[in-house]
This record gives C-alpha cells, structure tokens and sequence, in this order.
C-alpha cells in the first residue's frame, strides 16, 4: 500500500455560495463507508431536508435554509425533536385582497435558499477526542479527527462534548462513529469520497493552508461583488477568536451560523472548563469530608477528651 | 438544471464565476432558482406568451442582430399571398380544416417555391402520415425584400404576429409583473450582439405541452434574432433526458424513424421503391441531396450481400409506416384487445407515463408482457398490487396477462457509448460483470435475433425476406456469449463492402453499394480504426479555443461541436468579433478554419453566390451557414416542419382554468392530439371544480419513474414520501398543513400525499385573480420499498401534434386535506370498454 | 390502503462503520485515480479562468466573520445545534450509588476519626455495597459493553470520564481492601485504607459533576463550577442517609453520637445543596428552564420537594420519634436519586433547545456563566 507521502494537515473548505443542495455528497459518503439508509418519513417544516442531523450513520448532511419573502425568512425553527410545524410562515396576509401578488413577486428578488453540506469540523480543539476514555478518538497523521471503531466502547461521552452535534452513538451498532475525513481513502492518496463526488466543488479538499488562502481569497472576491455577508466559519480568524482553535474542515457562510444550525462561539468544552470544575469539586470533595467530620465533632459525641483519650489509646474498638 | 442536470450544472457554476448572469423561468422556485441570479414565477403553460413578448420587445426596440438577420435569416423572404395570419383569423392560420383539426400547410408557403424543413415533415406522421416527406426541399425561386418593406415580408409577419404580446398582456397571461418582464428582456439585449451571446437551456418544462414544439420554435426565432445561434455561448441546448436519450434518437427507438433520421417509409404510393423514396425525402439543394447514400449504406449494413442493386437493396421489404403508432395509440389499441403483446425494455409506464391509470388497465389486456429492467418494478407487478388491483376493479385472476420479467445488466455492467445533448458520445468501457442472469440489451437482441432467424432459416415465404437475410452475425464473447459493443461501433461507423476497411466519415458513403454503414450521422466515430468516441484528452485552457477540446469523445456529425458553426463569423468570413471568434474563412489559406470542424464546404468561399438552378450543396451560398436547409437560411419563419402553424402561437393547455387571453377565439391548440373516451375523461376547460394549475417536476434525489432511486434507500431515505409543494395561501384556505396528508383531484384520479407548504410556490396574478399552482414530483409508484401515489394516475392523455409528446407539465386540478377516500383511479372504474 | 410506513434495510452492510472496506487485491491501489491528491487539486471552478478569489485581504475576512459571530443573534436557529447524551436510566443511577459510595467513604473516615471504629467499619460496607452495582450499571450503559476494559486503556487526566473510570476502580479496590482488611480482622489496615479512599471518594462523589459540566451543553457546562460541589453535596448527604439507616438497621441505638452526627451531616449537606442549586438556578438565568421544564422539571422539584420535606421533618419535629427520622433519611436517599435523574434528564432538555444552545454559544444569553 503506497501511503501517501504528504502527511500535512488535510482539510475541508464547503463553499456555500456553490453548493447546489444536490446531496452527492451524502450519499457518496454512505457509498464509501457502508453506511445503512435511515429510512424515515417526510419530515415537516424540513424543506427538502429529511435527514435532519449527522448521525451515526449519516457522516455528510446537507441542509436547506429558505429564506423567502414575505415569511422574510421566517422558516420557523425546526423543535429537535421532530415534532411536526403547523403550516409555515403562519403570520402570512390572510385576507387575499390586500396581498399585491405582483408586488409580492418583485420582493422575491432577495429570495435565498441556501444548502450547506454540513460534516464533522475536525476541530484543533476537539471535545470529542478530549472527552473519549478510550483513546478510540484520535488525531491522525493528517491532523483530521478519527474514531477507531474497534476500540470505542460506546461510552457515549464524545457526543455532548462536540458543540456541534456531529459525533453519535449507532443505536444498533453500540459505537461511535462520525466522519473519518475517508482515512481509509486518504492513506491512499486519494481525495474523500464525498468531495470527489461533489459537481461543482461545494467540497473543495486539500492541504489545509492552501484551502484557507483560497478560501480567503473568496471571500475577498464576494466582498468585492457586493455580497459582504460573506464570512468564513472556522478559519481565518485572529488569534484567540478561532473556533475550537480552528476548524479542519470550515465552511463558507452567508448568513449567520445560527441559521445553519451552528454554534457562533464553540470550543473544546474540556479546554474550556475542565480544570476550574475539577478544582472546584475536589474542593468541594475536601469540604465535604471536612464538613463530615465537623459535624462528628460537635457536642453531643463523647467529649473531647474522652475522644482524644481513645485516640492515645490507640485506635480501640 | 441544478435539480436534474446537477453535473451539467457545474459549467452553468462556472459562467456565473465569469460573470455571466443566470434567469430562471419555472414556476417553481427550485435548486436552480437558488442559484440564479434571478428567479421568475411563470404560469405553467404559458411559455410562448412570455417568448413571444420578448419577441416582440427585441423587433420593437429594434434590439435584433441586424447582420445576422438579415444575412443568415429567411427575414427578408416573401410568403405566398394565401397565408393568412393568427391576427386576420382571430387565432388561426390559413388552411385549418376544423372536421380533422389539421392544417394544410401548403397555404404557408414561401411566394413562388414550396420547402421543406430539414427535417422533412418525418415526425409528422402522428398526422400527416400519408405525406410526401421531402426534407431540405425547395422547389421554384423565392422571393425576397432586403429592404424588410414588403409587408409579406417573414420579417413583417413576425412583427405582426407578435404585436399583441406586450409586456401588460404578458403580465395578464404568465402573471410575470412587467418590470420582471422588462429586466429579462434589457438582460438578453444587453448580452446579445457581436460580443456577447446569450444560451436558452430547456428541458421538459418547455417539451411536455400541446405546445411544446412551438415552445422551442419560439426560442429559436428569438436566439436567431439576436444573432445567438451557430455562436460559442449561444444556442438553444436542450437538456436530455436518459443517459443516451439523445443516442435513442439518433439511433432511435422511434417508431418513425431509421438510423440518423431517415425517415420510415410510408404505405403510401410515394415510398414504394428506393427511387421514390429518395425522391420523395430527400433534396436537390443542401445537404440533404446526399440522401440517397445514406440509405442505400444502411440497407448494406442491414441486409449485406443480399442487398443489391436488382433488388434495391431490400428496400421494398422494410416494414411501412401505417400511422400513428406512438406510445399512446399503442396503449389504447391494447385497451381496446388489439394488442398481443409488448416488450418493455428499460421503462416503467404503469408509473411514468401519462394516465398511468390508463397505462396499468391497457398492460393487463394484453397477452404477454415481457419486461427488462434492473428491478422488479411497477410495470411488472400491476397485476397484483395495482391501484385498480386493490380496489377490486381488476382481480388478479382476471388478468391474463403472462409477465416475464427479464434481469437486465445496468449501464457499468456493459460497455457502449452515451451520446448526450451536445450531440457528444462518449464510449464507457464495462467496469463489472453484471451479477446472476442479468445481460445486456445487446446480449438479448441478439440472442432474440438468432432464435427468430433459426425458426425462419428455411422459410422461402417472400415477406421472411427480410429477416432470413438479416446480417447477424455479431460474434460472441465468453461464458456468457456476450457480443461486443465495440463490434457495433465499428457497424455504426461504416465500412466499405470490397475490403471492409473502415470508412472515415460519411462523405466516402456511396449510394451504389460499395458501402454500408449503420448511422450516417455517426460515421466516422471510428475512423482511423480508432473508437474516437473513448478518446478522454482535455484541451488546453490556456490555448485560444482550447476549451473546445476536440479530442475529447466524438460528436456527430464529423466530430463538430457546434452546429451551424459558420454562423459564427459574418457573412465575409470574419470572425463577428474577436471574443467570440470560432470558425472563420482563412484568406491565405483559401478554406474554412477555426477551433472547432466547420459546418461548411471548406473551401467554399464566403463571397460565393449559388445560382438559381443549382442543385445540392452548390445550391448553398458562401455566406448561408445553415446548411441543412434548403435555403441556407435559419428560419424565423417555418413555412414547413411545424404542423400548427408557421409562427409559435400561444395557446392555453388543454386543460386550464384560465381563458386565452391572447385569442378568445381559440383555446387550446387546434391540432392538439386528443382521445376522447370514457376512459380518458378530461377536466373541461374552465371546470370551477378545477381551480388549480398543476405541474410536476423531477427531484435530484430520484430518477423518473423511481425503478432506480426508490428501490436504493441511500436515495429513497432522502425523499422518502411522495409530496406536493404548494403555497401558504392555498394550503391556508384548504387546511392543509405542512407534512400533513393531502389529496389531489382530477377527472381521472385522486393521489395522496404529504404536503410541502412552502413560500418556493407562490400564487400569481392571473387575469387579474390570484391563482395558484400546485406542483407534484412524479417519481412514486404503488410497488417496492418505498411506496407512493404517482402523479401520472392524475394526467390525461393528450399530445402535441408535431412528436406525440403527452401534456404532463400543465393540467387542472384541485385539492383538499387530509387523505383520499378510495383508491387512486376509482373514478375510473367501469368505464373500460 | 394506508400507506406504508417507510422502513429501509441497510443499503450495504454494517452500522457504525468504518470497518468493511477492504482492498480486494491486498496492496493494490485504485487505478485509474492520480497519487497523492491530485485528483482533489483539479477544479473546473477555482482555477485561473475563472473569477473565483482573489488576493485575500486577511483582516477583512477576519472581521467578516466576527461581524457574523458577535453581536445579535437571528431570529431563527435552525436546529439542531448539538446532540444530547445518550445515556439512559442507568447513569444517574450510577451517580447515585457511586455518590452513596463515596459519602459513606467520608462517613467512615469521620467514624474513624471520631472513634467509632464499629461504625466505621460498617459504613465501609455500605459503601462497598453501594459501590458494587456503579461498575455494573456503568457498563450496562455502554453501547459495546464487552469492550469495558478498554477504558482502562489508557489514563487520560485531561477526559474526566477517564479519571472517574480510573477513580472508581481505585475507590472500587480500596473499599473492597479496606473491608476485606475489617473482615479479617486488620483494624489498623482498614482504617489506613478507609482513610485513602475517602480521600478518592472526594473526587468520586464530584467527578460526576465535572464530568456533565465539561460537555457542551449549556444547562451543565454553564453549571460548570457548581455541579461538582453540588453533586458532592448529594453524595455527601446520601451516603450519610444510607449510612444512619444501615447504623440503625445494624443495632446501634437511638442517640448514638454516631447517629445524631449522621444526622447532621444529612441535614447539612442537603442543605448545602438546595442553597449551591439555588444559587445555580439563579446565574443559569433563561438555562435553568431546563430544570423547570418537561419531565426534568418534574423530577427535580420532586427532588426538591422531598429533600425539604426531609428537613423540614428534622428541623420542626425535633422530638420526633426515630421513624421520623428514618422517614427523613428516605426522603433525602430518594430526593437524591431525584436530583441525579433530574440533572441527566435538564441536560437532554437543554442540548435539543436549540435556541438555548445557540445563545449560550454567542454569549447572548442571559445566563453567561462567570468563568
Ligand atoms: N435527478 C434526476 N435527474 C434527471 C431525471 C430524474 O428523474 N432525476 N430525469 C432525466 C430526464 S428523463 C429528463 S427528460 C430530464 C428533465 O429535466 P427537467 O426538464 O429539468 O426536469 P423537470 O423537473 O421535469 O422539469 C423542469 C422544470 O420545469 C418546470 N416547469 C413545469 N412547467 C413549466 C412551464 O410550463 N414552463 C416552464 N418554464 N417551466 C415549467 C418545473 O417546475 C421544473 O422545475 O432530467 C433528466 N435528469
Ligand atoms: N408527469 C410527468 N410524467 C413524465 C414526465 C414528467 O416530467 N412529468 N417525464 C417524462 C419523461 S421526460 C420521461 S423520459 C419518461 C420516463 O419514464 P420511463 O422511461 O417510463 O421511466 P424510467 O423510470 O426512467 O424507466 C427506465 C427504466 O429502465 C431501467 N433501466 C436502467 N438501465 C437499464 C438498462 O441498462 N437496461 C434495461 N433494460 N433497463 C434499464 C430502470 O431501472 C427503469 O426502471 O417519463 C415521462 N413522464
Ligand atoms: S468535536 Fe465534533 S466537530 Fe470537532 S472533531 Fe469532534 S466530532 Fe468533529
Ligand atoms: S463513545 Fe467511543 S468514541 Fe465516544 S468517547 Fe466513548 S469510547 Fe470514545
Ligand atoms: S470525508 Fe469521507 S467520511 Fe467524511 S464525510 Fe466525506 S466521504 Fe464521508
Ligand atoms: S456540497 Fe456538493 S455534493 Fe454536496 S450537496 Fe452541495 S453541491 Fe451537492
Ligand atoms: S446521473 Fe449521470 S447524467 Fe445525470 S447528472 Fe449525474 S452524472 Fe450526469
Ligand atoms: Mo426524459
């Protein structure tokens, strides 16, 4: 097996502006990995989105974002749980006359509907790989984020320490599993099945610092054509503003990452907190045992000199 | 075209990083409109009216290409006095009989000659199957005005018949607001012209009409206009449909047709030897005077040492075309117990085609049904999980049909060329073998073949002529005695009878018999001994024309990319401007020279001037780049070709609930092909219970029919329930919410389906009133993993009369919610004869 | 006919993947397809032709993008943000007995320093026995529990379920040590044993409550600083419940110093508790909806309910007979166990409030913890 010679960060930078919505990309990663269809239902208020979210089985997702007058983008929020939307935009114009259709028609002019083909960030700062006491989760030769199937135990701890929801637990399968950036693929010299599969290079792969000059460069040029909403998500940013200490795979946005179903602000939970929690329970541990034990010490128990009595006496019975 | 193009779409992607701007009209805002940089809500239906006002708009502000037009156009011809236009017949043209619901088109007529279309009259056979064909002929010498004065002039015509498309009236009709209106129309000037070219790219939202011909006839008066034909950038490409759908016609499945659209031959007097038929389809004058080698090759190819001259060239036993048999008279003779049986290799018409309820009814009389395809699918299970099945209508025991459904190798299992819009083939070697007893089409034919030949071998019947002669004689391959696609190519491409050397293009076909080739058009695919259409070697980018990447597959004919390719540079030969150079006249050189293989006599000078009485491609002028007509010139004006009329005219669907605002007069198209039965009862026009326009459309998530998409649950999980999009409005009025169970109504059928309420559907205003439209992806069947109402149960049938193709893209309904009551095409029931 | 419901098998083969694809020529590679990413570097879309980039100007596109992760947030999230934990009934029970285990590690190294060895020496067993089923309920949570033993694969301090697996295994064999120690009679031993493991207890009873705040969603990790001692509070107070019901259950009479201490400590330590929650709730803001809401809500004010009623048992009927106070025990055991369930479910509550994990990423909402 030729293992590719390059071992320099690899990533992924999804541009939005290009994504077509066609969702090539979630199936060619299916394709590639084995993954089982979800099967499942028409999913309301979900526009041509029924997957919902990245799952265990589900390792690339693409979202749908309508933005449409008049609702002015009031897609409601999709309650994740699933539970069905009554009809959309329900503060439409109820009395027909006073709508002008045709004015209604020209307003459409800023009508958007955005497709964002959603994967695991493999953040510098991982809460998965942080959180998992197995070691399942490691960092590869490729700096990407991997789960090493055969090892993870299904402790489920690495799903609610990614603050992106991207890593589950198979419900059948017991294990974790998320996007592995094709690791398999990427030995070989080869680009990941999804952004191989994509037609207008939505997915664009390769060494991360080219990616995130090119992707600069995009944004510079949007700008420049007037779409000055354009941002990156995850790349880019001045120092001590990075998201989760950069995003391996980052994406270009237009609208804020709310409407994306992503976090403004994320990092490493554990970076972020775990030592001031641990000092402050172990603190309160200690407390805790000393406040036993003071409350051994107050009268009521055998006097004080009675207790240091038996104390010299030597641990009696 | 991001939605059922999306690998196409990646060039559109491209344009658009080069600035060039995106308009999509569709009466949905779908994929495509995401990526657009504008989105126009039309009335489904009502494409020429919005055509037809640019058409005006471009003649009124005097925007057109005057050149080109001039030059490169039949404008300046004069037409015959006895045509009379839409506008003095209150929607008609001269010479409609009403009894037959026919034209007779001889009333069109340039003055002082008659001509036919470069396709010859051969797709008018629904109707006009009787004719004389006769394509690229003219006879006598036409008239013309330069000056454009003449009131008779095509020019004049034009600007008289698109008078009342004005931007208000297209605002009534296509409910587009006038400044949309006006935007596209700045936008399409403002990119046509000597620098810039502007390209219409359509598919089925254009095709699927009783107007859908017409639609495209409009886009290309106005492309021709502004000069955006024969040009890089420009052209009306029409998006196919099937891998290869483009190969089925070349090569075609039509009934029809032969290979590289010679015509079928008719029963009629005309077409009883090889000499009329020639006379009768071919031309003195243009390209098509060639004719005859083209037949008398592939009768060669067909018939080998068994065709000759004495015989000519068994000609006289290709079966003769009797009428219409195109996909519907075929399912209503079933209907009707005329039918015995039918092979359906590789489609799903319980599912696909329109009135599938219909569909479903006319597979179950008949006697035998034999069904390839890579899965069990609809068309071979109706028997005993139809809708009509369900419903106790039919009983499974009463159905006599015997099914054999035959395992077919999928398109990697099997190695052959695509052939697609571009007129591109592109050869596929075989990646894997195809699993258990599946085979390939050719396999089956060819094994079909034998076993027929064998059963005739001794026959001495004269009318097993032709199949006791058949050459075939392909030869087999492996355990499975597989015959090679590649073997086929080389049939394809042609050789010479004396050494069998391969011939290098259809200029070396003979018309004595020293040839034989299977397709004309496809000659030379194989030249030099090379399958050129496997070739994979991009251009190069940086190089001028680089992009045209010649050597990349092979596109008939000759390998040109660009049809009409002289258009590209001005009457002396000069490219129209540097930009948009591409095929030019070379002074020094004294021949024809560009980027890609011009579609001209190389050496045929630009300044060069045909006499009157010249004949075949004398008869073209240097500066007349479309070739295959018979004038040379692209036609604004179709005096031949189009059976309902010489002029796109809007009409309304057959079924609408809007009136013809545009001609009170006429309603629907007067040629319309429509069966009224019992069993195909139609919403009549303006039926209050009717409201709604319905249109349906395709999902990038599923193929056509769903045999394909809804059988893999990586696709089917991805659209996993059959919907209908419609606007928050209707969906108010209606109670219908989002998710939630709705029911769609026709005359024929009530579907189920969940709803999409969804601000992408948006009502428009439509003679002043608010109407709405519903739309319905149409790839659900009753059968499989992934089980839904089909939108064609829906349909009725009805066709456009130029090529039969059936009304799916704009009908009537109405809806409700919550779920049907029966099963889907109860309405029907007892209405079969 | 009603329509069937759409169930799909696996397209291929096995869930959780990767694991299947294998070369079908050991050490061959994929033909046709260019080393070393070429493929990848192709682009019809972003190569010079086209108007794709241009210079990058670096602190635009910085700014660009803190323009669109400052400040306000949208109208609309459009979830899911983040997934809650997956953890079913077996975890907050787990939390619980560890916590009883680890608060009777306390009570027995307070017996011990109080001298009452007896005491001590029953304690440990209730802290054993609480500890017992910990590792049984962890393992049955697991979606591979067969796989359990690679948690000890390695020792990672930066993973709190890590330290809390190696903690609990090491609480596990010093209180099983220290009791084998009291059984076979070696006083000295168990109470040195005892000692350490009280010390460790100090980690297990909190750990858990680290281990929920260093996640990312928001009611926990905005809890971050007071799920520890909260948590240790439960333990604390618990395992003395269990401790005073198993003192009494062994015999030891009514007035025992031991008993009337344990029954400080209970008090004490739920109080510490309700008073560290309520404060919680308070800089939580908005978050604390979590724990308001739905079936968390009901189970932590049931907590809560049945912890007061605990106390106020003890605190106004003073004279009240034993029962009474034995009753108040059960209501803190209970009203511990109550708490664990509570917080577990609060944190599936508050990861699917999209809005809720959103804000709190932005910073927007009100309750931003202090760090
Ligand atoms: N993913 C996918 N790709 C496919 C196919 C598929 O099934 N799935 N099918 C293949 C085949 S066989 C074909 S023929 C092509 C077809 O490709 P398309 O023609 O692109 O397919 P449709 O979605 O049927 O129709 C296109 C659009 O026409 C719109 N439309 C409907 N009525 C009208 C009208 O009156 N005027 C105008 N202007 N627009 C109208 C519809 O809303 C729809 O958005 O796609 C091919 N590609
Ligand atoms: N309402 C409505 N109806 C429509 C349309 C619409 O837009 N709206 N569009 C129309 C159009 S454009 C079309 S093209 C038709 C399509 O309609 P159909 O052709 O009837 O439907 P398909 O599902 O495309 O059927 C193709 C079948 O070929 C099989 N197949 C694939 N490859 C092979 C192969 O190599 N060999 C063999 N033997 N079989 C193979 C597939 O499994 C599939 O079942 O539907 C038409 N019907
Ligand atoms: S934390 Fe989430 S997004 Fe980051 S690498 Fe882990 S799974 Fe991927
Ligand atoms: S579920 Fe698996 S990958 Fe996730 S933290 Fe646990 S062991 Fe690691
Ligand atoms: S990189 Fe591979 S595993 Fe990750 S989403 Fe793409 S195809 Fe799937
Ligand atoms: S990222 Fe690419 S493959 Fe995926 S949906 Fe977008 S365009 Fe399609
Ligand atoms: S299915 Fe094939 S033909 Fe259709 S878009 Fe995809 S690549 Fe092109
Ligand atoms: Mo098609």
């Amino acid at each position: 097996m030729s293992k590719a010679a390059v071992s320099e960060r690899l990533g992924f930078f999804t541009d939005t502006t290009v994504c077509i919505g066609c969702k090539a990309c979630e199936v060619a990663c299916k394709q590639w990995n084995d993954l089982p269809s979800d099967g499942g239902e028409l999913r309301a208020g979900g526009s041509y989105d029924n997957t919902k979210e990245l799952s265990a089985s589900t390792w690339r997702h693409v979202r749908f974002v309508e933005l449409l007058e008049p609702g002015g983008g009031n897609m409601p929020s999709l309650p994740a749980g699933g539970s069905p939307l009554p009809a959309a935009t329900p503060e439409l114009p109820s009395g027909h006359d006073d709508v002008d259709l045709l004015e209604w028609a020209e307003s459409a002019g800023g009508d958007r509907w955005l497709f964002m083909s959603d994967v695991c960030k493999h953040c510098t700062n991982a809460g998965c790989l942080d959180a998992c006491p197995t070691g399942a989760i490691f960092r590869s030769e490729f700096d990407t984020v991997v789960v090493q199937a055969d090892v993870c135990n299904g402790c489920g701890y690495c799903i609610p320490s990614c603050p992106f929801g991207v890593i589950d637990r198979d419900h059948e399968d017991g294990r974790a599993a998320k996007c592995t950036l094709c690791y398999d693929r990427l030995q070989d010299g080869l680009e990941p099945a999804c952004a191989k599969s994509c037609p207008t290079d939505s997915i664009q792969f390769g060494p991360y610092d080219q990616l995130v000059e090119r992707a600069k460069g995009r944004v510079t040029a949007l700008h420049q054509r007037g779409i000055d909403t354009a941002y990156l998500y995850g790349a880019g940013d001045t120092q001590g503003e990075e998201l989760a200490g950069g995003l391996g795979a980052f994406f270009l946005l237009t609208e804020r990452p709310e409407r994306y179903g992503l976090p403004a602000q994320a990092d490493s939970p554990i970076k972020e907190g775990v030592r001031q929690a641990t000092l402050a329970a172990m603190a309160a541990g200690l407390v805790a045992a000393a406040g036993v034990a003071a409350a051994f010490a107050v009268p009521g128990r055998p006097s004080r000199a009675n207790q240091l009595a038996s104390r010299l006496r030597g641990w009696p019975r | 075209m991001a939605e059922a193009h999306p690998v196409g779409f990646r060039w559109v992607m491209k344009a658009k990083e080069r600035g060039a701007k995106i308009i999509h009209v569709d009466p949905r805002y779908s994929r495509t409109s995401a990526m657009a940089d504008k989105h126009v809500p039309i009335r489904a239906g009502t494409d020429i009216a919005f055509l037809g006002g640019l058409i005006r708009y471009v003649l009124d502000t005097e925007s057109y290409f005057k050149e080109y037009v001039l030059n490169y156009t039949n404008a300046a011809t004069l037409i015959s006095e006895e045509f009379a236009d839409t506008e003095d017949l209150g929607g008609l043209f001269s010479g409609y009989a009403p009894d037959t619901g026919t034209y007779d088109r001889s009333k069109w007529m340039y003055e002082g000659g008659e001509v036919a279309s470069a396709a010859g009259q051969r797709e008018h056979t629904t109707q006009a199957f009787d004719e004389k064909t006769g394509a690229g002929m003219m006879t006598g010498n036409v008239r013309s005005d330069e000056s454009l004065e003449h009131p008779r002039t095509v020019f004049r015509l034009l600007m008289k018949h698109y008078a009342r498309y004005t931007p208000e009236m297209v605002e009534r009709v296509c409910g587009i607001s006038k400044e949309d209106f006006l935007e596209v129309a700045r936008a399409l000037v403002a990119n046509s012209g000597r620098e810039r070219t502007t390209a219409f790219c359509y598919a089925v939202g254009w095709t699927q009409h009783t107007v859908g011909a017409q639609m495209i006839r409009a886009a290309s008066v106005l492309q021709l206009l502004l000069g955006n034909i024969g040009r890089p950038g420009g052209g009306i490409l029409a998006l196919r449909g099937h891998a290869s759908i483009q190969g089925s016609t070349d090569i075609p499945t039509l009934y029809d047709l032969m290979p590289g659209y010679l015509p079928m031959p008719k029963v009629s007097e005309n077409d009883q030897n090889l000499h009329e038929y020639c006379e009768g389809s071919g031309a003195k004058r243009g390209w098509w005077s060639n004719f005859d080698k083209y037949i008398v090759s592939l009768l060669k190819a067909w018939f080998g040492d068994a065709a000759t001259e004495e015989n000519d060239y068994g000609f006289s036993y290709l079966p003769k075309l009797s009428g219409n048999h195109s996909h519907f008279p075929t399912m209503l003779r079933a209907m009707d117990g005329g039918l015995q049986g039918l092979f359906v290799m590789g489609q799903n018409p319980a599912v696909g085609s329109q009135h599938a309820g219909l569909q479903r009814r006319a597979l179950a009389s008949l006697k035998w049904l034999v069904v390839r395809d890579l899965s069990e699918l609809e068309t071979a299970t109706f028997w005993r999980d139809a809708p009509e099945v369900r419903s106790g209508e039919l009983k499974t025991e009463d159905i006599q049909t015997e099914v054999f459904l035959m395992p077919a190798a999928s398109h990697i299992e099997k190695e052959g060329t695509f052939t697609n819009t571009q007129r591109l083939l592109q050869w596929r070697d075989k990646a894997l073998e195809p699993p258990g007893d599946c085979r390939s089409e050719l396999w089956f034919m060819h094994h079909l073949g034998k076993r027929v030949k064998a059963h005739y071998e001794k026959s001495i019947r004269e009318r097993d002529w032709p199949i006791v002669n058949l050459t075939w004689n392909l030869e087999e391959h492996g355990e499975t005695e597989e015959p090679s696609g590649d073997e086929v190519l080389r049939e394809v491409n042609g050789k010479t009878i004396a050494d069998g050397e391969l011939v290098s293009g259809f200029t070396d076909l003979k018309n004595d018999g020293s040839t034989a080739c299977g397709c004309w058009i496809y000659s030379g695919v194989y030249k030099d001994g090379v399958n050129q259409a496997r070739r994979r070697k991009a251009g190069d980018l940086d190089a001028p024309g680089g992009w045209v990447s010649p050597e990349w597959g092979w596109a008939w004919p000759a390998n040109r990319r660009i049809l009409y390719n002289r258009a590209s540079a001005d009457p002396q030969g000069r490219p129209w401007s540097e930009r948009k150079r591409y095929v030019w006249w070379d002074e020094k050189e004294g021949k024809w020279t560009g980027y890609d293989v011009p579609d001209f006599p190389v050496d045929k000078e630009p300044g060069y001037v045909a006499p009157d009485d010249a004949e075949g491609m004398d008869a073209i002028s240097g500066s007349d780049p479309f070739i295959m007509m018979a004038d040379g010139r692209g036609w604004l004006y179709s005096p031949s070709g189009m059976l309902d009329g010489p002029m796109p005219t809007h009409y309304e669907p057959v079924e609408s609930p809007v009136d013809n605002l545009l001609y009170p007069e006429v309603r629907a198209n007067p040629t319309t092909l429509s069966w009224n039965r019992p069993d195909n009862p139609y919403n009549v026009a303006g039926d209050p219970r009717y409201p709604l326009v319905a249109t349906t459309f395709r999902l990038t998530e599923h193929h056509t029919a769903g045999a394909m998409s809804r059988n893999l649950p990586w696709l089917a999980e991805l659209q996993p329930e059959m919907f209908v999009e419609i606007d928050p409005i209707l969906a108010g009025d209606r109670g219908i919410e989002d998710g939630a169970w709705m029911t769609v109504m026709t005359e024929r059928a009530e579907i189920e389906a969940k709803a999409r309420v969804t601000d992408r559907m948006r009502p428009l205003k439509v003679e002043g009133r608010m109407l709405h439209q519903v739309a319905l992806p149409w790839h659900w069947g009753f059968s499989g993993p992934s089980p839904g109402d089909s939108a064609n149960d829906l349909g009725a049938l009805s066709s456009d009369p130029n090529v039969s193709i059936q009304e799916s893209k704009a009908f009537s309904c109405d809806v409700r919610a919550g779920r049907r009551k029966g099963e889907t095409t109860e309405r029907l029931s007892g209405v079969r004869p | 006919m009603s329509q069937k419901r759409l169930k799909l098998v696996p397209a291929l083969g096995t869930r959780g993947g990767p694991a299947r694809w294998r070369r079908e020529r050991e050490g061959a590679s994929v033909e046709a397809h260019e080393q070393g990413f070429k493929d990848g570097a192709w682009s019809f879309l972003y190569g010079e032709d086209t108007e794709y980039a241009t210079t990058a100007r670096d602190d635009e596109v910085a700014k660009a993008s803190r323009r669109a992760r400052t400040g306000a947030p949208p109208d609309v999230v459009q979830g899911p943000v983040m997934k809650p934990a997956v953890w079913t009934w077996e975890v907050p029970l787990y939390f619980w007995t560890g916590g009883i285990a680890a608060g009777s590690g306390f009570v027995a190294l307070a017996c011990d320093l109080a001298g009452d060895s007896a005491s001590a020496a029953t304690a440990r067993k209730v802290s054993l026995a609480a500890l017992a089923p910990s590792p049984v309920l962890l393992i049955a949570d697991l979606g591979r529990p067969a796989r359990f033993l690679n948690m000890l694969r390695i020792f990672k301090p930066r993973s709190p379920m890590s330290m809390g697996v190696w903690c609990l295994t090491l609480f596990g064999n010093l209180i099983a040590a220290a009791v084998g120690a009291d059984l076979l009679g070696k006083h000295r031993e168990a109470r040195a044993i005892g000692a350490v493991a009280a010390v460790v207890g100090g980690y297990l009873g909190s750990y858990t409550g680290v281990l929920l705040g260093s996640t990312a969603v928001p009611v926990w990790s905005r809890s971050r600083l007071f799920l520890g001692p909260i948590f240790v509070s439960t333990a604390t107070g618990t395992g003395a419940a269990a401790c005073r019901l198993a003192l009494v259950a062994t015999g030891v009479p009514e007035g025992h110093p031991t008993r009337l201490a344990l029954g400080r400590v209970e008090t004490g330590a739920i109080a510490a508790e309700l008073a560290l929650s309520t404060i919680n709730e308070r800089q939580l803001g908005r978050l604390s909806a979590a724990l308001h809401e739905g079936g968390a809500g009901t189970t932590f004010s049931a907590a809560k309910w049945s912890v007061r009623a605990g106390l106020a048992l003890r605190l106004l009927r003073r004279r009240g007979g034993p029962v009474t106070h034995h009753v108040a025990s059960c209501l803190y055991l209970g009203g511990g166990l109550a708490f664990r369930y509570a917080w577990v479910a609060a944190g599936r509550h508050s990861a699917k409030d999209d809005r809720a994990v959103a804000d709190t990423a932005r910073g927007t909402g009100e309750g931003k913890a202090e760090q």
